[in-house]
């Protein structure tokens, strides 16, 4: 419709002028829209901080420290590599507890689920690996009894294996075996057990018995000291001065035993299977020479009159 | 001469030097055993199965009616003859294992050579304690066992 109504103008002219409404205009703002981009920039980030600066001399506030970067976006470039300080991500230090750090490392190992550490994921992390093999291996079962109100019956650690045979004798297959072994040795008329199993003892001096008949392994009487004295001296010295060295052995010895009660020999034991018996006055010398042990000997032992020694 | 066989290695071996049980000797064998032989029917008379490592050293104590033996588990058991239960255990947390164990002339005391380069002395008369002020130290071992020895004056 016209703006300007021409209903009642045939009637008369002048009078209607007054009671014609004038027709509303809608106010028509022509002029552009202009944004000041740089006034706005300069009050909104004028303390934006360049991201590649190093060094700052203020302190700036952490909304402006850590405000996020702002500017169009190249559409061209890689948008992940503003995000990158690595090669394959971004890196950046994080504290973890050493407790929880265990506790969640174990929890991966054994059950294959931890919590996932990344910063602000929640969740898990899965190993299915580790899942399928949480069950434990197959373990030699012991007849034990831990429960310590049980008097009689408590093993503790001494608990033995189900299938363990526990004496120290050997069984009837061993006995065999050992036997065989020794009888093995026995075989061939001529030579001796001793020589073929490869015990012997060789004497190196000639003279064995003295002029009454009494073998080496009777004290000599003929010394400074007496040595069937029973007494302890009141006041014994340090020792200051190299007497002897024996020589005979060639590998390290394991043992030096002292004859009994009266110390006139002393038997050596070492590791190339030889145990020599060596006098300690007089002439000093070897006596005899034990041969039989394979392996290195370990410890000997003299019995009580020393007519016996034992040998490991 | 004559050979026993248990097809284990034994670490230590004694005689017991009592006049009635003269025949008898004891052997500490790797696998945590203490056995007792019979030199006259070369057959196992008595085990002590109690340690819990290989047997290092056996001595005896207390005119042979004891003997002492220290093993790889750190402990030292005192054991009556012939009852294969240790009447008493040594364990502390601080002690290493003895490689080298002595009685002293007198029959008090033993010295002990342990791993820490120490040498203690333990009395073994009835209560078998550390003596604390008589630990000896100055020797750096390598692991090996050095026997410790007493002068007949005890000094």
């Amino acid at each position: 419709m016209s703006l300007v109504s021409y209903a009642a103008s045939d009637s008369s002219g002048a009078s209607d002028d007054d009671s014609r409404p004038v027709a509303a205009l809608h106010a028509v703002n022509s002029a552009p829209q202009v944004s000041d981009y740089a006034r706005d920039a300069r009050t909104q980030f004028s303390s934006a901080i360049d991201p590649k600066s190093r060094e700052l001399s203020f302190n700036p506030k952490f909304e402006d420290l850590f405000a996020p970067q702002f500017g169009p976006e190249n559409p061209f470039k890689d948008a992940s590599a503003a995000r990158r300080n690595f090669l394959t991500g971004s890196v950046e230090e994080a504290h973890v507890s050493a407790a929880q750090f265990e506790l969640q490392r174990k929890n991966f190992h054994a059950y294959g689920l931890a919590a996932n550490p990344s910063d602000g994921a929640t969740g898990h992390v899965a190993n299915h690996v580790a899942a399928t093999c949480s069950q434990p291996r197959n373990k030699r079962k012991k007849v034990a009894n831990a429960d310590p109100s049980d008097v009689d019956g408590y093993t503790g650690p001494w608990a033995h294996f189900e299938d363990e045979s526990r004496s120290a004798r050997p069984s009837p297959e061993e006995q065999m075996e050992i036997e065989a072994l020794l009888a093995k040795k026995k075989r061939g008329g001529q030579k001796t057990a001793e020589e073929e199993a490869g015990e012997r003892a060789t004497v190196h001096i000639e003279d064995v018995y003295d002029y009454q008949g009494r073998s080496f392994l009777h004290a000599p009487q003929d010394l400074d000291v007496s040595l069937r004295a029973d007494h302890v001296p009141a006041k014994c010295f340090l020792p200051k001065k190299l007497i002897h060295t024996y020589t005979g052995h060639s590998k390290a010895l394991t043992a030096i035993r002292w004859f009994p009660r009266s110390a006139h020999l002393f038997l050596s034991s070492s590791m190339d299977a030889k145990i020599k018996l060596w006098e300690v006055y007089k002439d000093r010398r070897c006596v005899i020479t034990y041969l039989g042990h394979k392996q290195a000997v370990r410890d000997i032992s003299f019995n009580r009159s020393g007519n016996k020694e034992e040998v490991v | 001469m004559r050979r026993f066989s248990n097809r284990k290695v034994a670490y230590c071996i004694r005689f017991n030097t009592d006049e009635e049980r003269a025949h008898l000797f004891l052997s500490g064998m790797s696998d945590k055993k203490i056995i007792c032989w019979d030199t006259r029917s070369g057959r196992i008379v008595q085990e002590y199965d109690r340690h819990l490592g290989a047997i290092n050293t056996v001595t005896f104590v207390d005119n042979n009616r004891r003997f002492v033996s220290t093993a790889d588990d750190k402990s030292i058991r005192v054991w009556e003859w012939d009852i294969p239960v240790d009447v008493k255990y040594i364990a502390e947390p601080h002690m290493h294992s003895m490689p080298a164990v002595t009685a002293a002339p007198n029959g008090k005391w033993l010295a002990c050579q342990s791993m820490d380069n120490k040498i203690q002395a333990f009395a073994c008369m009835n209560r078998f304690k550390l003596n604390q002020k008589k630990v000896f130290q100055g020797h750096m071992v390598a692991g090996y066992a050095c026997a410790p020895d007493f002068s007949p004056d005890m000094r």
